[in-house]
């Protein structure tokens, strides 16, 4: 029966930040409703990725997650802030498997029927060496990004 | 009033890796790790303190003293039974910090391969760093799964 230990300094902290201004031809409302749509059910990993069908329940302390089969999920983030349709932040782990801890923050103003979106995710901790150079996380939430601005056009075309 | 300012090079890393073979099913390992990290667990110096872990993501666990109070050690970030559990969270630090465990399980020839990883980040004492060290969560478990697998 083996045992082996290691407690070593194998790196250093890291930090990792995606700063994004994103405008939309909207309502905040429109807008609003479709980013918490797209972080839930909506959500995936790349344009044509499975989507993972995450949960956000959107209250003070609410969990960001992914139920699996068996009982089995991921926590990916607390609800940190909310105040539909201007304010939303999430704190948490994110999808990092290392000491870390991530925030996440969308602000929406409407001016004129434009919505712009100031968004921030930045993470700080013992960041593994993959995502260190921000290009995968830069690609989801370019992604991200692509699919609201997307379902906010269908919403329109929809009249909904 | 004073105003007392930590500086950037207090932030400590600790970074602890641990693996162990355990001579009992996948399904016996994982369930024994939830139970040592539930009711039966102890003190880095073998004192029972019972916890609990509520088993789905965002599931607390935590040491509930009654009346409401109680410690909140982490929350589940990721559940795969019987392969994968970790837990994210302050842990038992007093101060600003974020620990992370990972376990891993694999079952092959008869045998589960246990694969602990620790991380921490933040004001982390010199104290605390050598409870860490002393924990034998990784043996308890063992001592569990192989004792309900009748193989000990």
């Amino acid at each position: 029966m083996a045992t082996t230990v290691a407690t070593q300094a194998r790196q250093s902290i890291q930090v990792l930040e995606v700063v994004r201004e994103i405008e939309i031809a909207a309502s905040i409302d429109i807008v609003f409703e479709t980013v918490l749509e797209q972080l839930g059910p909506m959500l995936s990993c790349g344009a044509d990725a499975p989507q993972l069908e995450m949960k956000l329940e959107p209250w003070p302390g609410g969990r960001w997650f992914r139920e699996l089969e068996n009982g089995g999920g991921h926590l990916w983030g607390h609800v940190q802030s909310i105040r539909a349709p201007e304010l939303l932040e999430l704190y948490g782990p994110m999808f990092v498997s290392a000491a870390a801890v991530s925030h996440v923050l969308f602000r929406l103003t409407e001016d004129a029927g434009l919505t712009r979106i100031a968004f921030s995710h930045r993470a700080m901790g013992l960041i593994p060496h993959e995502l260190q150079d921000g290009v995968d996380v830069n690609k989801g939430w370019t992604n991200y990004f692509a699919k609201v601005r997307a379902a906010v056009e269908e919403r329109l075309k929809a009249g909904r | 009033m004073t105003g007392l300012v930590t500086k950037a090079e207090d932030l400590q890393i600790l970074d602890l890796a641990k693996e162990i073979e355990i001579a009992a099913s996948i399904d016996l390992v994982f369930e024994s790790l939830l139970e040592q990290m539930g009711p039966y667990c102890q003190t880095a110096d073998g004192d029972p303190m019972p916890m609990i872990v509520e088993q789905w993501p965002g599931g607390r666990w935590y040491r509930d003293l009654g009346a409401n109070a109680g410690w909140c050690w982490g929350h589940v970030q990721v559940i795969e039974p019987p392969a994968r559990l970790e837990i994210w969270g302050p842990h038992f630090l007093q101060y600003p910090a974020v620990t992370h465990s990972q376990y891993l399980l694999r079952e092959h020839d008869g045998l589960t391969l246990l694969k602990f990883h620790y991380g921490v980040m933040g004001l982390l004492k010199d104290e605390d760093r050598a409870s860490v060290s002393r924990c034998d969560l990784m043996h308890r478990v063992r001592a569990m799964a192989e004792s309900r697998s009748g193989r000990k």
